[in-house]
């Protein structure tokens, strides 16, 4: 069984902690430590996810509009993170390790601030949460392929309750760092190998608008393998808009957007697709977008990782899944909510957003390295 | 569309201030100013109005829905909402910025530019599209924030304390911008403190104080020296002046 996760090199661990042995660039005594805190601090960010909003007065859970200490200002404290700058990465692979492709991942949301919308760049606490999510998912895609993950702005939480006009000025402020990121990398550091864009919850959104700006692009296009923008959706008004970006209908159509978020079968609406909204997803346990339902025998096995990247527990055949024709979401049928719970209060009973790919960890490791071989086979 | 208040309560937890069993209905165009001490509970009325703050007791409908279960989009194409406090992290052109108005409807940076930029030139700022608005005095930034909540084209515009903080001429460009929308039939509800400005400008008024409201009506029915006396605690002298009521302080 292929391993959940690989380490790496993480450019931002203090000097003094870290060595180089001349091959290998990371330093194993500190990769140990992490993986102790770093069950530390997945605990502690369950506990921020889910106390956070329990311990707040709700006039601030509810509170869409922005709301700060300043009166109508621009704020100006939050520098722009320096791409050229190793620290700007939360992953920077090796130059070359022989890998055959790239993964441009952008981490979700793990900034819980109350007093504030952006995450900071001097936070090293959110920083590490940053780092964790990261190591969660990455075990997915890095078999063969190395990975860049840069820290950005990132909206805080509270950002999706707010008025769309106010949470846009946060996610598109977000986005311009991910963009001026993925630009450095390309010119920096892609030499013109394949590459993977991965995200997950504001990550896949930041992958999506991505796709958006660069597909049509003929250097891009010859080097996308696949966006797999997990947790968020794609409507077909914003196909229509974009006419490069195109939806993934099989296992291994490359250059295209990967997407679906799953829920209970009572859930009606949710921050991700809200109610009446239609997003356009493809089902991991069959590559296949129509609404026929997928027996749990075609999950290869749902995986839960830690902070560090450990797959906790595995289970394989957990549970099948469909397409809501009304919504696109997908429908997980043999799980109960009571047993994984939503986490997050801006969710409903019954949202599995925070487990969208360790239900499916198996099949979408699978896939990443069937769309890789579809890829090779393209550009032989 | 009538944006219609039912019986509405928030208590705030610690302070106990809030709203407490609160009835209106505001349609038809207009400038319906709130008004009332600091505390009376102005900021959380107007919130819970919204649709940004869910009541504790009673409902905001928008026409015949619940404020609270329409989703974002449809709402924002409903009520346009700008809070009393705004920082932004992040530069953007004040072009850009008041593009975001337009996000629900449009997307952003979409071909809602030639809009914005009229409604720029109509606050006197058209000039200022191109310049970052971590440039911007906060007068002009005020007024992008108002183009901003303007060009969303909803029915209804919310404001809490829209002109506080500002110099006298930009009250004034705000007002009479605010003015224009409610006489094309947008409903235009604020929060506001100036009560000779509340008497020029708005068309309807509603005074609360403890979270309770006192008085709604027309600004000759409810600016009254026993009603300001009883709201702020001030004794006051109304005065008509080019046919408005103009509420002066006396001297001590």
């Amino acid at each position: 069984m292929c391993p959940a996760y690989k380490y790496y090199y993480i450019p931002n661990i203090p000097e003094s902690l870290s060595f180089s042995n001349g091959e290998c660039q990371f330093n194993v005594e500190v990769l140990v430590m992490l993986k102790k805190g770093m069950l530390f601090l997945f605990t502690l960010c369950l506990l921020c996810f889910t106390g956070i909003c329990e311990a707040c007065d709700s006039s601030v859970c509810t509170d869409n509009a922005a709301s700060s200490d300043a009166i109508m200002s621009y704020s100006g404290r939050n520098s722009p993170p320096d791409y050229s700058d190793r620290r700007s990465g939360a992953f920077l692979e090796k130059d070359d390790d022989g890998s055959y492709a790239d993964v441009f991942f952008v981490a979700p949301t793990v900034c819980t601030y109350r007093d504030s919308h952006v995450m900071r760049m001097d936070d090293e606490v959110v920083k590490a949460k940053f780092l964790g999510s990261i190591n969660m998912e990455i075990g997915i895609y890095n078999d063969d392929a190395r990975v860049f993950a840069p820290y950005y702005r990132q909206a805080a939480l509270n950002v999706y309750n707010m008025e769309p006009k106010y949470a846009e000025q946060y996610l598109n402020g977000a986005y311009l760092d991910v963009k001026s990121a993925f630009e450095y990398y390309m010119r920096r550091h892609n030499g013109g190998r394949p590459v993977i864009l991965a995200g997950f919850s504001q990550g896949a959104d930041m992958c999506i608008r991505l796709m958006k700006d660069f597909c049509g692009n003929k250097s891009f296009d010859s080097r996308i393998i696949a966006c797999y923008a997990l947790g968020w959706r794609v409507t077909a008004d914003e196909l229509s808009k974009h006419a490069n970006i195109r939806m993934a209908e099989s296992e291994d159509d490359v250059g295209t957007i990967v997407c679906f978020d799953c829920e209970s079968e009572a859930v009606k609406g949710t921050i991700i697709i809200p109610e009446g909204m239609k997003s356009l997803s493809i089902n991991p346990l069959t590559w296949r977008t129509d609404s026929s339902y997928a027996e749990k025998t075609l999950n290869r096995g749902a995986c839960f990782t830690d902070y560090s990247g450990e797959v906790t527990k595995e289970v394989p055949e957990f549970t099948g899944a469909y397409i809501c024709p009304e919504r696109g979401v997908l429908k997980i049928t043999d799980v109960r909510p009571s047993e994984y719970t939503k986490v997050l209060d801006i969710l409903p009973d019954g949202s599995y957003h925070v487990y969208d790919y360790m239900f499916f960890y198996r099949n979408l490791q699978e896939n990443v390295a069937k769309r890789i071989e579809a890829y090779k086979r393209l550009h032989k | 569309m009538i944006l219609k208040c039912e019986n509405l309560s928030y208590i705030h937890k610690g302070s106990g201030n809030g709203i407490h069993d609160f009835d209106a209905e505001f349609s038809g165009g207009g400038i319906f100013g709130i008004l009332g001490p600091n505390g009376a509970g102005k900021s959380t009325l107007i919130r819970m109005l919204a649709g940004c703050v869910k009541p504790q007791k009673g409902r905001v409908l928008a026409g015949s829905a619940d404020m609270f279960i329409i989703p974002p989009k449809r709402r924002a194409s409903l009520v346009s909402f700008l809070p009393q406090t705004f920082s932004c992290d992040f530069s953007y052109t004040c072009l850009e910025a008041v593009s975001f108005g337009r996000y629900a409807s449009e997307g952003f940076m979409s071909e809602a530019g030639s809009r914005c930029r009229e409604v720029l030139d109509e606050l006197g700022i058209g000039h200022l599209a191109d310049r970052r608005i971590s440039d911007m005095s906060g007068g002009e930034f005020q007024k992008a924030m108002i183009a901003q909540t303007a060009v969303q084209g909803a029915e209804c515009i919310i404001l809490d304390e829209p002109v506080s903080h500002l110099d006298a001429k930009s009250q004034y460009d705000i007002m009479s911008y605010l003015k224009k929308q409610a006489v094309s039939g947008k409903s235009v509800i604020l929060t506001i403190h100036d009560l000779s400005s509340a008497a020029l400008w708005c068309d309807r008024v509603i005074f609360i104080r403890n979270g309770l409201k006192i008085a709604d009506g027309s600004v000759r029915d409810v600016f009254t020296e026993e009603n300001i006396k009883r709201v702020f605690s001030i004794d006051a002298q109304v005065i008509d002046y080019s046919g408005c009521r103009i509420p002066v302080a006396r001297k001590i």
